[in-house]
């Protein structure tokens, strides 16, 4: 170690406390910037994980290829498994206990396929032969079909056909059992016979809807068997997935024949391979964003405390000087400070960067998995490139902050060293403020905002500070609030777990009973609705609704989507919207509430859009009518009073096209409003909506009750499709809050910093104005003052600019969705509170310290 | 008129075996118009007397009586009031705010409590300290004996009953020594301005009407050299 750096070395051992604070500084950078890198290579195991948990591990599906074809993809390079699947059909499941699932599907998988898929053997073993097939446990469980390892089944397999449909039409798995009014409406044709042994039980696979009709068995597909170019799907793993295997495999299939195509998109966007160019786009502009800003915060962070210590250390480095220490000499001494603070803080800071990560895991992983039910952990997952693009991050970081200070230091000369020169430079301009200001808040105010003035490079550090905690807090605010509405939007107003349709409408008043005491139900509601008309007056009709409600006789009319709500249900919605519950129920004088502002999708554009779907105010009335088909006519009927307008849709009631209004009434009115109209009640369909803290489990008890009273109805449960979406959703807002809290930290720190150092610089002055009589009361207005004024120029800079910001990024997502820009005041609000207390609490802990200290003691001090 | 009253005054610092006695047992009083130079060696207690007497030390006993009020008696924030009002404080450092101009250092104490200094008295005073032509300068772009007539400026701006200088030329040259001491002299008869000088300037002392000597902590001399 030479002499200058053996004098850089002492200095820091001596300035302990401004070391702590300079190596803190680095090692929350570095733990930011490990842990960003590291939380997202977690999540992208977790999601890839869990994809794989529900739809298997593969990455391209060639469909319908014969013996041949598959030879070829075998062969390819780029190969490394093939997995074969076929469906082979339906057959009917004797004794099956569950009205809507009467039927076995049969699929057929290689060995590849039982060790690729997601299959989970519960007893037994998996087929190895084609006269051999594992079962589904449901069919025990749900089924209620007393079969076991070792039975035999002989059994014809055909396909569904629809019956009384006018073309041919076949039904897959994701069409629950076709029925009309009580009836089943299809059938399964007669193709093959097939003899299996069941040689052993599986877990219901996740792929299977679970209002599909057939219950999942499995078997062995023997490829030598195959060969009389019969067809089955080939889905193949890749040795290296990257962006040119969409390319490959086109090329491939084109090559063979093959005349379908499809990837495993999903599986591969979490591995990184993303085809589409747009969402690749988003995708690195959004990392780009992310890291820009980490380097932002962390730079300004660490150079922030290399230039306080600089300062503090340009007496000395000023003394090197004048016994011929040259330029050089001085600004390595500064790059050598940074190299051991480097050396001390980054592997601190990777450790604790991933320490975080991993307790934030552990804490959030029951959460996730409580909640979510989601099967796949979350690990914590390091990979060796994250950690060295960690690691050249911080030194570039620590580099690029020690560098304007290892400049300056260089040129510190004795003379201006020795004299302390930070306040020659000051010039009557710079601290120039308004008589207003003295004005306004006498002359602690102006002291205040003096002070600030006077140096400029700290003053412009914390007001820089303070704004990008600003805009990042309200982006990301804004980011997580968008993210739910797009979800929402997406959803199509899907806000229930379960949904059961009862297509015997007299059956309806005791299945509705029954079911709703069933337990795991949170909210229940009966909604029976049927379509009317809604002839309107053509200025009620927004323009760009005008084609699609006009008719054909060139009148206009809403198709009128009537829901009637159960007086319970009702009750809470119409608190919701604020409309009089009594009032809706009243038959003397119909009234509903119309839902006036609609989301849908916009084919055309392809974009989401939320509009406004009638102009009318909440006291006209509503025209309603229906379609007579017997006697071929509009039949009119009595016209409903708006009651309330809104844009909320109670559980159950979907966002539909923006043609149709959707109307919310109370079972008394509708009785009103249909008496003497019988033939319109034969349209009414009925439906039992209900969210559950188990949705699984009450599936299977209103399966049960259905088994029980041998009743006939379609139950959905969309929860899972719902959930994924929450998944997500919940990921992001951990990953984005997560962020948001580690940039604040790093902001906080730097505020503390500067703010303290600036006041510890001033003691002198402190002293010096208390000596002259300045009373404590107005030293803590001149603090206060200082702080608000901090605070006001942050906000001044930061609003605009966060709003600039988060207008920006509405309008790059926005190319998905189309609704109107508004502003997150509560988080405007907060961020206003948050700002002044930062600074106040700063200013008011380092005041205090000077506070203190004896006048005496610090204008003894020694000048220089 | 007796302007200035001190009783059994002492002042220890630290505790124990490494106690010091920087005061020991002082009294004395001072009449209005006075012009006192405090003389003795470093070390001796003459800064510490001159901070008990301007209010910004405390004495471990005695009483300071100041126009009949009990200094130490009043609490912190009446005690500030008290100093900008009846106490001026010249430093060897000067002690000014840099941010300040010239006007604002001089009027500090009137700013501070929330009044405005009387134009024609201000206008006096400037031209008085030779500052006419550097009323909007920031302290750094004065000399050293500019600033320090600005410091005196800022400790005689609210008329106190009490002007106190701690070495008010130790950081000037003779020239800028002679200008400081004929100000001071200036001030003190033209005003009839009690003057309290901490010194190792033999003329300044031989300006003053009473010189005090202390050492070790006690006045052993105190003689009355013109009336």
């Amino acid at each position: 170690m030479n002499i200058v750096n053996k004098l850089t070395w002492r200095q820091l051992m001596l300035n302990k406390k401004r070391t702590l604070v300079t190596v803190i500084g680095t090692i929350i950078s570095v733990a930011m910037i490990t842990a960003v890198s590291s939380l997202g290579l977690s999540f992208l195991d977790m999601l890839r994980r869990q994809v794989i948990a529900e739809s298997g591990e593969w990455h391209v599906l060639y469909k319908n290829v014969t013996m041949d074809q598959v030879e070829a993809i075998r062969k390819d390079e780029e190969t490394q498994t093939v997995i074969l699947s076929r469906d082979v059909g339906y057959a009917l499941l004797e004794g099956s206990r569950n009205p809507n699932k009467p039927y076995l599907f049969i699929r057929e998988y290689n060995e590849a396929g039982f060790e690729k898929f997601p299959v989970h053997l519960l007893e037994g073993r998996f087929p190895a032969a084609s006269d051999e097939m594992v079962i589904s446990r449901a069919i025990l469980d749900n089924g209620k079909v007393d079969l076991k390892i070792g039975d035999t089944l002989t059994l014809d397999i055909g396909r569904r056909e629809l019956i009384g449909a006018q073309e041919r039409t076949y039904l897959e798995q994701n069409a629950s059992l076709a029925r009309y009014g009580g009836e089943v409406k299809e059938h399964l044709t007669r193709e093959s016979v097939r003899t299996f042994t069941i040689v052993g039980i599986i877990g219901r696979p996740e792929w299977e809807p679970t209002w599909a009709p057939g219950y999942t068995v499995l078997t062995f597909l023997d490829e030598d068997a195959m060969a009389n170019g019969a067809a089955a799907n080939a889905s193949v793993i890749l040795k290296n997935p990257d962006g040119r295997l969409f390319e490959h495999a086109r090329a491939l299939a084109k090559s063979q024949g093959i005349s379908e195509v499809s990837f495993h998109h999903e599986l591969l966007r979490y591995s990184g391979v993303i085809e589409d160019d747009e969402a690749r786009g988003l995708l690195f502009n959004l990392s780009a964003i992310v890291m820009t800003i980490i380097i932002i915060g962390s730079v300004s962070l660490i150079y922030n405390a290399f230039a306080i210590s600089v300062s503090e250390r340009s007496k000395y480095l000023g003394m090197l000087s004048s016994v011929g220490a040259t330029k050089k000499q001085k600004r390595n001494s500064v790059f050598f400070e940074g190299a051991v603070i480097g050396s001390v803080s980054i592997p601190v800071g990777i450790l604790a960067g991933l320490a975080g990560i991993g307790l934030t895991f552990a804490f959030i992983n029951p959460v996730i998995k409580d909640m979510l039910g989601i099967s796949a952990d979350l690990f914590l997952v390091v990979s060796p490139l994250s950690l060295l693009a960690a690691v050249a991050i911080s030194v570039l970081t620590i580099f690029i902050s020690t560098w304007v200070p290892a400049r300056r230091a260089s040129n510190i000369s004795a003379i201006e060293a020795i004299r302390q020169t930070q306040d020659y430079k000051l010039t009557r301009k710079a601290v120039k403020t308004w008589g207003l200001t003295r004005m306004l808040f006498g002359i602690e105010g102006d002291l205040g905002l003096k002070n600030l003035k006077r140096n400029r490079t700290k003053y412009k550090a914390t007001v820089f500070s303070l704004v990008i905690s600003i805009v990042l807090f309200l982006v990301i605010a804004k980011f997580t609030s968008e993210l739910k509405k797009a979800v929402v939007m997406t959803q199509a107003g899907i806000n229930f777990d379960i949904v059961i349709n009862i297509d015997d409408a007299s059956k309806a008043e005791l299945i509705a009973e029954d079911i709703g005491s069933l337990e795991h139900i949170k909210d229940f509601s009966r909604i029976d609705s049927l379509y009317l008309m809604s002839p309107v007056e053509k200025e009620k009709v927004p323009d760009f609704l005008k084609s699609r409600v006009q008719d054909a006789s060139g009148a206009y009319a809403y198709d009128a989507y009537i829901n009637v709500l159960d007086d319970a249900s009702l009750k809470t919605f119409a608190e919701e919207v604020g409309a009089d519950f009594n009032k809706l129920k009243d038959p003397s004088r119909l009234s509903g509430i119309v839902i006036d502002v609609v989301t849908y999708k916009d084919m055309e554009k392809d974009k989401y859009v939320e509009a406004r779907v009638i102009n009318t105010r909440v006291g006209e009335k509503l025209n309603l009518a229906y379609y007579d088909s017997e006697s071929d006519s509009q039949v009119q009927l009595e016209s409903l009073e708006i009651a309330a307008l809104t844009d909320k849709v109670p559980m159950g009631v979907l966002n539909l096209d923006p043609g149709t209004l959707s109307v919310i009434i109370s079972k008394d009115v509708y009785d009103r409003l249909v008496q003497g109209y019988d033939r319109i009640s034969e349209h009414v369909d009925v439906s039992l909506y209900m969210t559950s803290d188990d949705p699984l489990r009450l599936q299977e008890a209103v399966e049960e009750y259905m088994i029980n009273t041998e009743t006939g109805f379609s139950v959905y449960n969309v929860y899972l499709n719902r959930q994924k979406q929450e998944q997500l959703l919940l990921l992001m807002s951990v990953f984005t809050y997560g962020f948001m809290i580690l940039i604040t930290a790093i902001c906080i720190a730097n505020i503390l910093n500067t703010i303290s150092t600036s006041i510890a610089l001033r003691k002198r002055e402190f002293a010096m104005l208390k000596s002259v009589g300045m009373t404590p009361k107005s030293f803590n207005r001149m603090i206060y003052f200082e702080s608000i004024f901090y605070g006001i120029k942050a906000l001044l800079i930061g609003l605009p600019v966060s709003f600039a910001v988060m207008y920006l990024m509405f309008n790059v997502l926005g190319g998905m969705f189309d609704y109107a820009f508004t502003v997150p005041w509560a988080s405007v609000a907060v961020v206003i509170v948050s700002v002044f207390l930062i600074v106040g609490v700063a200013m008011l802990y380092s005041s205090a310290k000077v506070k203190k200290e004896n006048i005496i003691d610090v204008l003894k001090q020694e000048i220089i | 008129m007796e302007i200035l009253r001190v009783e059994n005054l002492s002042k220890i610092y630290g505790k124990g075996e490494t106690a010091v006695k920087a005061l020991d047992n002082v009294s004395f009083t001072v009449q209005k118009g006075e012009f006192i130079a405090v003389v003795g060696p470093s070390g001796s207690g003459k800064s510490t007397l001159l901070h008990i007497l301007g209010g910004v030390d405390r004495p471990t006993s005695g009483k300071v009586y100041i126009e009949d009020t009990d200094i130490y008696s009043l609490d912190e924030t009446r005690l500030a009031i008290f100093r900008r009002r009846q106490i001026g404080l010249i430093y060897q450092f000067y002690n000014l705010i840099p941010v300040l101009n010239v006007k604002e250092n001089i009027t500090l104490p009137l700013l501070l409590d929330g009044r405005q200094p009387d134009k024609s008295q201000l206008d006096e005073l400037v031209s008085t300290l030779g500052l006419s032509d550097r009323l909007d300068y920031l302290p750094n772009q004065l000399s050293g004996g500019q600033q320090q007539r600005v410091s005196i400026g800022r400790a005689i701006i609210s008329n106190p009953a009490l002007m106190l200088a701690d070495e008010p030329t130790g950081n000037l040259d003779s020239k800028n020594s002679s200008e400081i001491i004929g100000l001071l002299r200036l001030l003190n008869q033209k005003r009839k301005q009690t003057l309290i000088v901490i010194t190792h300037d033999e003329r300044i002392a031989l300006q003053a009407d009473r010189i005090m000597t202390i050492e070790d902590g006690r006045i052993t001399r105190d003689e009355v050299i013109r009336s």
